[in-house]
């Protein structure tokens, strides 16, 4: 349970960075998509009740699945960018913002792996 | 030997990627129910027999109530099979459980089919095949279309059962239903299956209320009881059996349960589809724009190697390589942005929203269901035309096919890329994720203004199973790709073809140097008043006129009108007003045709072409005040 709060509320702060460093450099609607994303960790705070542990769980593990799109979505962009040197423009120079997510978008990848694995994976098998 | 063979099942249980495997088809698969709507067709050898097989429309149960159901249930009443392949979904088998047992009393030759083993063994869900067998008195096969799994198995049966003739014993309802049974029999003349008939007359089915040729028996309130008893007895035996040929993990909370959780959120839901969707097409315009840009150029080398000197070479440059070419530049885009609603659909996300959707639909007199149905429109509009007929309301059904052209199919993706291109550079991603809403607000209020003004009636419930997420095949998420980008490559081929021509030699004759003289001018200039409010050109209103054939001929006409698309201009508010006009504005000849087919009747398709002219107007010219009013 400790361990679930405290990534959540990591993740939510370098996801709200994120945000901001992209809102400064004026890319509004994609820091509008993070903040929206931002939220599902965020959510996972107002699940109470008895399964509540599960249910911040399952705001975690789709929080990261979504920063992992973010992030992957980002990378292609800046590598496809490399394709332009055909048509004589310039390679994309990745932002501190874009920086910040791919590593935001690591630390996810690395708690799919990690909730999958303990968290969420079938436990054991019974009779119908 | 030709073995005929059915493949029958619920939706979404994978009948067609199946059916795919087994003829080695490449027919559309999707991950959410109501794919397939009419039977489709194919055969392959086997061991010297050839295996037609028949892949039927999803159904619950054999009392049909829409009209792909019952085709599914005509077919297998009155040309039955062969052999008749139950297909039962590994994960949920229960529904399909159930579908069996109602096959089994047509006294068919039946096999089935346990599919998506693969998932089911990923999930914990085992099955005792033997048991499975035993209990159930036919043949049973553990399939998996995904990897191939038990396939040549499943040939295998099919031909030994041809040769046996597998029937399964009927299920015992108990006494007192069987004794109904019994009597009701004689009410059905001989050429009817009467046990089958029997049942379903104590089910309340319109169909074998129909099929009464004498009866002593009334159907009353104690018939529905009668009804709810038998599908009890039908769901204790699937039980009892399962119990014993199934076992199942026990886990507190699995992944897809974490995923649906938070997706189908009641405040986060919608949020996160729309940044989903942001996403796919900035990812459309920025992974695809190096490709467009290239065939841009080399359309633009090869037209200049050419010239246009003559009239030969002015036909093959401007008409030819201008004209298709320019529409052929824009393939990159619309693949891609396939590839990124395939992956969405493929994932079984998109059922979601329709789940998400509902309330809304609901309050526009609408369900989920249509608006799975629509989103079949953003391929093309003829497809969700002809979906709509898996609608069982009358009424949602009419609306659907009415408001259909609204969706922003393919053909309009050329003409929004090329003006987006030319007079929102700097926010391509964000133009076209406004052009979608707006077509998807548009629609919606069509539905209301349709409900409201042409077609009065209640609401049904919407009830949809929801699909299991599935991490996409790469080889369904091509073919989904190809299926609906090759409907745009066949119209350059054939239709954008034969009018790019057409386009020339308007524009050519009768003086080649100057267009304004031309004949095309002469059409643009004769309309342009009607457009004049719009502040449009009339090069824009001759292309318009043009694009009522096919929305790409829009984007054909302008590279043919100024030279080549780098050349085109457009002010802003102007483009911004051409977009939402050529949101509605009339449906293409194919679709006009489809309602036709699919209504019936040619008032819908007076109505369409007249409400989707007005309404687009009237909101281009909104947005054409309102742009004057803010620049």
């Amino acid at each position: 349970m400790k361990t679930v709060n405290i990534t959540l509320w990591f993740s939510i702060l370098i996801s709200l960075l994120v945000v901001t460093l992209y809102f400064i450099q004026k890319d509004y609607v994609f820091s509008v998509v993070l903040l929206t994303f931002s939220f599902v960790f965020l959510f996972g705070f107002r699940e109470f009740g008895k399964p509540s542990v599960s249910y911040k769980i399952a705001h975690l593990y789709v929080g990261s699945i979504l920063f992992t799109i973010a992030a992957g979505y980002t990378l292609l962009d800046f590598i496809f960018s490399f394709i332009n040197v055909l048509l004589g423009e310039h390679v994309k120079s990745p932002t501190y913002a874009d920086v910040l997510l791919w590593g935001l978008g690591l630390y996810s990848l690395f708690n799919i792996y990690r909730l999958r694995k303990f968290a969420l994976k079938p436990a054991k098998f019974g009779r119908r | 030997m030709v073995i005929t063979v059915g493949l029958v099942g619920n939706p979404n249980v994978g009948k067609t990627s199946l059916f795919n495997k087994l003829v080695g088809a490449r027919q559309y698969v999707a991950n959410w129910p109501g794919v397939t709507v009419s039977r489709i067709e194919g055969a392959t050898s086997y061991k010297d027999h050839t295996l037609h097989f028949i892949d039927l429309p999803g159904v619950y149960t054999l009392s049909a109530t829409s009209i792909d159901e019952k085709i599914t249930r005509d077919f297998l009443l009155l040309t039955p099979p062969n052999v008749t392949v139950v297909v039962i979904d590994s994960v949920s088998p229960e529904q399909g459980m159930y579908l069996l047992l109602e096959v089994l009393e047509l006294g068919l030759n039946v096999i089935a089919v346990f599919n998506a083993i693969d998932e089911a063994k990923k999930k914990g869900v085992h099955f005792d095949k033997n048991l499975l067998q035993d209990s159930l008195g036919i043949p049973v096969i553990l399939t998996s279309a995904h990897s191939g799994e038990g396939i040549i198995e499943l040939k295998d049966t099919i031909v030994s059962a041809f040769k046996n003739n597998y029937r399964a014993k009927f299920l015992d309802y108990g006494y007192e239903i069987e004794s109904l049974v019994k009597s009701l029999e004689h009410c059905f003349g001989e050429e009817y299956n009467k046990r089958f008939f029997a049942l379903k007359l104590l089910e309340g089915d319109e169909l074998a209320k129909s099929k009464i040729s004498y009866c002593e028996f009334k159907l009353d309130e104690s018939t529905e009881e009668i009804g709810v008893e038998i599908a009890k007895c039908r769901y204790e035996y699937i039980n009892s059996v399962l119990s014993v040929c199934m076992q199942k993990s026990s886990a507190p909370i699995t992944d897809i349960e974490a995923i649906d959780h938070v997706l189908t959120h009641k405040y986060l839901g919608v949020p996160i589809f729309l940044s989903l969707l942001y996403l796919a097409f900035n990812f459309t315009f920025k992974v695809s724009e190096p490709l467009v840009n290239l065939l841009e150029f080399l359309f633009g080398k090869l037209a200049e190697t050419f010239g246009n000197s003559t009239l030969i070479t002015s036909l093959i440059s401007d008409g030819v390589i201008n004209g298709v070419g320019s529409v052929i530049s824009f393939v990159p885009s619309i693949f891609a942005l396939f590839l990124a609603l395939g992956i969405m659909e493929e994932s079984g996300y998109l059922p979601r929203i329709a789940f998400l959707m509902d309330r809304l639909m609901y309050s526009l007199r609408l369900t989920g269901r249509s608006f799975m149905t629509l989103l079949l429109g953003f391929g093309c509009n003829v497809s969700s035309v002809m979906a709509a007929r898996g609608l069982s309301d009358e009424r949602e059904r009419i609306t659907t096919i009415l408001v259909s052209p609204f969706i922003s199919c393919n053909a309009r993706i050329p003409v929004y890329l090329m003006i987006i291109n030319v007079a929102f550079s700097q926010r391509k991603a964000e133009t076209f994720f406004f052009i979608y809403i707006l077509s998807i607000i548009l629609t919606a209020i069509s539905s209301r203004v349709v409900n409201r003004v042409v077609l009065k009636g209640e609401n049904v419930p919407f009830i949809m199973e929801i699909p299991r997420y599935r991490f996409p095949k790469l080889s369904n998420i091509l073919t989904y790709v190809w299926n609906r980008g090759k409907h745009f490559l066949q119209k350059a081929g054939t239709i954008i073809f034969f009018v790019s021509i057409v386009v020339w030699a308007l524009t050519y004759f009768p003086n080649p140097d100057n267009i304004e003289n031309s004949l095309i001018a002469i059409i643009g200039k004769n309309l342009e008043f009607i457009f004049k409010p719009l502040g449009f050109t009339w090069q824009t209103v001759a292309a318009l006129f043009f694009g009522g054939v096919a929305k790409e001929i829009i984007v054909s006409s302008f590279a043919q009108f100024y030279g080549s698309i780098e050349k085109v201009v457009l002010h802003p508010i102007t483009a911004a007003t051409l977009m939402t006009f050529i949101l509605g504005y009339i449906p293409c000849f194919a679709t006009l045709a489809a309602i036709k087919s699919e209504t019936g009747s040619s008032k819908y398709v007076i109505f369409s072409v007249i409400y989707s002219f007005s309404i687009s107007y009237v909101l281009a010219l909104f947005v054409n005040l309102i742009g004057r009013l803010v620049i």
